[in-house]
This record gives C-alpha cells, structure tokens and sequence, in this order.
C-alpha cells in the first residue's frame, strides 16, 4: 500500500493561487478578474471627477493615481481621434441614390372612398350577409 | 455633481506622426458644431427637411458633424479602424435610408445605430489579436523609448478592453474615450446614472486588475 505523501490531505495551500492572465473569453456582465486588490472608492470617485487629485495622491492611493495618469496618456490619444477624410467621401458614395421616403405601413395609410367603392363595399357586405343567412337557415 | 473626468494627463503627448497623417490633417470641417442642444436639435432638423426635398448632398452636413464621436467610440468597442469605419458607413446609410423616421434628436438615434452596429460586431466576431500597431511610425515629439512604451502600453489596453463585457467596455469607453457625462450615457443607452457608474467602476476594477501588474 503506498503512503499518501500529502500532507495537506488533498486540501488546497493557502497563499498558492496562480495568478490568472487576461482570459480567452470577455467576462460576463458583472464579472471582476480576481486580483490582489481593487481600485479603491476614493480613486474612482477622483476618476469621476468627484474629488480633486489632491485627495488622493496619498498613501496607498498614490499608486493607483500613477496608474491611471499612465493610462489617461492612452486615452487621451484615442480622445483625439478624428474620422480619416476618405470615410466621409466612401459614404456620400455609398449611399442611395433615391430620397428617402417614409414607408407607411398599410394599416396606418389614409383611404379615400369614392361612391363607386363605397356601394362595391355595401352590395359584398350584403351577399355576404345573404350568403351568412341562408346557410345558417340550411342547418 | 461635479464636473465630468477631471483626468487629463498633464504631459499628455500629441498625435504619432501616422495618426497626425491619416486622422487629423485630412478632416473636412464640414459644419460649424451648434452651441446649443436646441440649436443643434434644430439645426440637424433643417439639415434632414434638406435631405428628404431630395437634397442628397446635404446629408454630409450630419455626417461632418457626428462622424467623429461616432467614429471613436465604433474604435473604442471594435479596437480596429477598419472594422470602426465599416461600422460608421453601414450605419450612416442605415441612417439616410430611414431619415424620414426620425422625429428627435438624430445625434442620439444615428448613436444608438452605432452602437448596435458594434454589439452585433462583437457577438459575430471571434475576435483574435487586433491593435494600432500595423499604424505606429516614430513620431517626432517622443524619443524611440518613449514610442515603444506607448505602442505597449496601447496593444496592452485594447487586449485588456477587448477581456471586458461588451457594456462594461461601452461604459469605459464612453466616459472616457468620449469624454461624456454619466447623464449624456444615461441619455443615450436609456439607462440610470447608477447603473452606468457601476458598470465605469467594475471596468477600471476590471482593467487595473488586469494591467497593474505591468503598469502600476
């Protein structure tokens, strides 16, 4: 019989978690990566623009501010962004040639009824009516 | 309420030399940006009325006056130029083919086409690895070193953006891609101002978990 050589008894060792890298798939809506810590209430309410940078910039926060101006670099980039000219020129090209028009569904559309259509409608309402009748009398 | 972000980097740097080249120095201005939401509301309505008297030509007023906040956020969602720009011209042709449907803002309904444009993208796309890099040249206002940490630093974020939940992504890039208010998302996704602070706070918690071990 071999010896179980875990000390631990299949239990797992605390302090032993493997850090995680970026996952193949998107998280879920109200997902947070586990981490060693989480952006602290005082830092997202400065990111917010609730507290001033002062207020944050000390002590363990400082950290986090440092962080987050090395980020702002990027997304101040990205802020600037404009549309490439060719974009707008590639859609004026693109687009229909027709002028849109308002497609009404039928239900919604005016009618205008004519006397010729109104007695087409009054005499087939009527064979139908005529029709109704004698075939209730059959039974 | 305060102010919107007050993050704004002190030593921010201007545009790569390509980005200057392909974003900035070939835009048309096309259109003045209106002062006032009414003015702008009231503005756009003329330019449609234009459109649908069969003034075709009109409709690139609307599309010089939205196409780059548009843009940024088809970018933020998409992280590839090409795949935002597809997004914006199928969008704006959505948008001219049903113009006579609108009967409010029409910054907010051509948003809300861009939008969708990119959630669907999203849902569609099994996404591999896409970032600017293709894009970057040496820029004349940082050393190579400089350059280099940027390039890094922009594939680490778009990777780290791209791990997020399609609405915790469009909440961080709204408020600080675009640089809106919580009440201008509010306003645009139809949603609270609580509920789009918690989704910004889990998408910082998300993207400093995920990056502060490089970064921080």
């Amino acid at each position: 019989m071999l010896d179980d050589l875990n000390p631990r008894e299949g239990k797992s060792e605390p302090g032993r978690d493997r850090p995680r890298a970026v996952p193949s798939r998107p998280f879920a809506d109200r997902e947070v990566p586990r981490g060693t810590r989480r952006t602290p209430q005082t830092v997202q309410a400065w990111l917010d623009g609730d507290l001033p940078e002062a207020a944050v910039r000390r002590g363990d926060t400082a950290r986090d501010v440092d962080f987050w101006r090395r980020i702002e670099t990027e997304v101040d980039q990205r802020r600037r962004m404009k549309t490439p000219a060719y974009v707008q020129d590639r859609i004026m090209q693109a687009l229909p040639q027709a002028t849109p028009r308002v497609i009404t569904p039928f239900w919604r559309r005016q009618f205008a009824i004519t006397p010729t259509m109104a007695v087409a409608v009054g005499a087939a309402m009527l064979a139908l009516g005529v029709l109704l009748a004698s075939l209730l009398l059959a039974r | 309420m305060a102010a919107s972000i007050a993050l704004r980097a002190p030593g921010s740097k201007p545009l790569s030399g390509a980005q200057e080249r392909d974003y900035t120095s070939d835009v048309k201005s096309t259109a003045a940006t209106p002062v006032s939401p009414v003015d702008q509301l009231q503005a756009d309505q003329e330019v449609i009325a234009r459109v649908l008297a069969g003034d075709r030509d009109a409709f690139s007023l609307l599309i010089g006056r939205y196409s780059d906040p548009l843009y940024r956020h088809a970018l933020g969602m998409t992280g590839s130029p090409d795949v935002a720009e597809d997004i914006l011209q199928s969008s704006f042709i959505k948008a001219y083919q049903h113009l006579a449907e609108v009967h409010g803002r029409f910054d907010a309904w051509i948003f809300r086409i861009v939008a969708n444009g990119c959630k669907d993208w999203l849902k569609n796309i099994r996404r591999t690895h896409l970032s600017y890099e293709e894009d970057d040249q040496p820029s004349s206002f940082a050393t190579p070193d400089e350059e280099l940490d940027r390039s890094e630093l922009r594939s680490d974020l778009d990777r780290a953006l791209s791990a997020l939940a399609p609405s915790l992504r469009e909440a961080f890039v709204m408020k600080h891609v675009e640089g809106r208010s919580y009440e201008e998302m509010a306003d645009l996704l139809g949603t609270t101002v609580g509920a789009l602070k918690m989704r910004v706070h889990r998408a910082r918690e998300a993207l400093q978990v995920l990056l502060e071990e490089k970064y921080a």
